[in-house]
């Protein structure tokens, strides 16, 4: 199957803001990360495909059949991971296990135990009690444990620890083993996607701004550095974005190589998804 | 669905400790004070109160966004809460019943009220529950007071009224009509409450 | 089979990778028919995303150095080794070449350049 998530012409109407004809795809076996600021829409798309919410345009697929009418089908085989913790705070692991395990058909108990124990995840403590490392492990754990095909993760490393984040990157990592697996991961935390993202979807105000691999925004991409006067001498049609400043002006490009070839004399730098998201929120189209 | 009720029931039975306690502390009351009705009401009262508790811990850890992820329909989320709010409430009634065994006062006229007492008790999840639904739970907690309040209120406003206008107290047929009328409203009222949580539920902004 | 990614390098690490698994194959590392490990595989050892070990081992089968079997995996080449070296060596050739005539246009003598030559080998 080609996609794991397909999402046409989506559309959300709140009081004070829009998602507007939001489109992009998962493909089968990747890892696509979800940038945005906050409250650009990252959160409101998740719950659109998990169909939490009733959405105001626009189609779903997820592995290739309509979110609305299959839904029960495709979540037995979703895996989500929110940023907190939903499970209330008096529950142990093992209350977890009976709960799920009388909703996902594919509940695999001794799995559930095994990630339990190489997480380290306690038995007999509460969650409440849980560090916020452990309470993540332990989301994971139950969203993996019914061996679903797709995990959607929203903010699944914010506010953990280097050593932590890097365990749980590996996991996903090891998730998409399969090449049925895929996975969507909206982030804030740039580095992590940067590691092993394969594309980057770019949300902005409600609007789906690129989708791109992730080895073409920073091998490809870059930021010409120049002074305000040499700004005459860039062909606008390279040009993405450009900021400018007291000190100067940055214009991003998409093809870096290029760019050195055309205009060697100016300093042209390689690009970090931040600096692009920042540039494209920041900086303005040149006309 | 079954997931959803187990996990309800874990989560009363962490909080069911409490529970106890006061119902103890109620029953030493009643052992003083020798008013069985009291009794009954109060327990009838606290199994809708454990329904609403579920919902409390369901709102503190947010459980209702990632229940939605889950492969369950949101029918079934609402008819989870019904479900216990009736299965509360027959056990609220079984218990009173067995109380009343206990005290050998199990007169016909006790197994009446009994019977009233745990139909008119499904029409206060019925208002609260869509209400919860709409408003949250915080918001509702005054909605609770105050339908606890205004039966009262109502009843002592008719109950002079009544005497005022020379209606006196109502006959016995009439009594006996509410009675037999009480359970089959009680359910259909029940049954719209569920439909409207729902329809709530379905459009409500996650 | 070793392979080092350096995070702070301007090279890709796509170019990392297929650089490091061609040294591989040429010094005789890795030998004729000798299994790669898959591309997620790659992905997971190295920490990186699955993308760029699949744009490393295209590479590398572009340059006829790896061949890749739908659901067998990659293996290295039956490709003439030699021919491999050669091609190398021809690459190298036309690049000294064009150092030689650099220096030779900016008047530095053989001794510089067969210093600098050992300079930038040996530093690597």
């Amino acid at each position: 199957m080609k996609n794991a998530i397909e999402i046409n012409n989506l559309c959300k109407i709140y009081k004070d803001f829009q998602l507007k004809n939001v489109s992009f795809n998962v493909p089968s076996g990747s890892i696509v990360g979800f940038i945005g600021e906050n409250g650009a829409g990252k959160t409101t798309t998740i719950k659109l495909i998990l169909n939490e919410m009733k959405r105001d345009g626009g189609n779903i697929k997820i592995f290739g059949m309509d979110n609305i009418k299959d839904e029960r089908k495709i979540k037995e085989q979703i895996g989500v991971v929110f940023d907190e913790s939903y499970f209330h705070g008096e529950f142990k692991a093992g209350d977890v296990a009976s709960i799920l395990k009388k909703i996902y058909t594919n509940w695999d108990d001794t799995y559930f135990n095994k990630k339990l124990q190489e997480f380290n995840i306690p038995n007999n403590k509460i969650i409440k009690e849980y560090s916020k490392g452990m309470k993540m492990k332990l989301s994971i754990a139950s969203a993996l444990a019914h061996h679903p095909k797709l995990l959607i993760l929203d903010e699944a490393t914010s506010g953990l620890d280097p050593i932590v984040r890097r365990e749980i990157l590996d996991i996903f990592l090891d998730f998409i083993q399969d090449e049925n697996h895929s996975i969507l991961f909206s982030s804030h935390i740039t580095n992590d996607l940067e590691k092993i993202a394969d594309y980057i979807a770019f949300i902005h105000n409600g609007k789906i701004v690129f989708e791109h691999s992730k080895d073409e925004l920073l091998y490809n991409y870059g930021i010409i550095k120049c002074g305000k006067n040499e700004l005459s001498e860039l062909d606008k049609n390279d040009i993405i974005r450009i900021k400018k400043d007291q000190l100067g002006c940055e214009a991003l490009v998409a093809d870096k190589d290029a760019a050195k070839r055309k205009y060697p004399n100016l300093l042209i730098d390689s690009t970090s998804i931040d600096e692009i998201m920042l540039l494209y929120v920041k900086g303005e189209k040149v006309c | 669905m079954l997931g959803l009720i187990a996990k309800d029931l874990i989560c009363i039975k962490k909080y069911s400790i409490k529970l106890l306690a006061v119902v103890a502390i109620y029953f030493v009351i009643f052992a003083s004070s020798g008013d069985l009705i009291f009794l009954s009401s109060m327990i009838i009262i606290i199994s809708t109160m454990l329904v609403i508790t579920t919902f409390s811990y369901d709102e503190l850890s947010k459980w209702d966004c990632f229940a939605l992820s889950l492969p369950v329909t949101k029918k079934q989320i609402v008819l989870c809460k019904y479900f216990l709010a009736l299965i509360f409430d027959l056990l609220g009634m079984l218990i009173v019943l067995i109380i009343h065994l206990i005290e050998n006062q199990l007169e016909f006229e006790e197994l009446i009220s009994i019977y009233t007492l745990g139909a008119v008790a499904l029409i206060i999840p019925a208002i609260l529950l869509p209400l919860i639904y709409k408003f949250g739970v915080q918001k509702s907690r005054l909605w609770l007071i105050l339908i606890f309040l205004l039966p009262t209120a109502l009843a002592i406003i008719f109950g002079k009224a009544g005497i005022s206008l020379g209606m006196g107290l109502p006959s016995e047929s009439t009594i006996e009509a509410l009675v037999k009328a009480s359970l089959p409203a009680a359910l259909i009222v029940f049954s719209a409450s569920y439909f409207i949580s729902c329809r709530i539920f379905e459009n409500k902004n996650i | 089979m070793d392979i080092i990614i350096s995070n702070s390098s301007k090279k890709p690490i796509y170019e990392q990778i297929t650089d490091q698994i061609k040294n591989h194959i040429i010094v005789g590392n890795l030998n004729e028919g000798d299994v790669l490990p898959s591309m997620r595989l790659l992905a997971k050892e190295l920490h990186i995303s699955v993308i760029t070990t699949k744009r490393a081992y295209e590479d590398l089968e572009c340059e006829g150095f790896i061949e890749t079997v739908a659901g067998k995996g990659s293996y290295v080449s039956r490709k003439n080794m030699n021919l491999i070296r050669e091609e190398q060596l021809k690459k190298a050739e036309s690049f000294l070449e064009s150092a030689v005539d650099t220096a030779k246009s900016g008047g530095i003598t053989l001794n510089e350049l067969i210093e600098m030559l050992n300079l930038i080998y040996n530093g690597e």
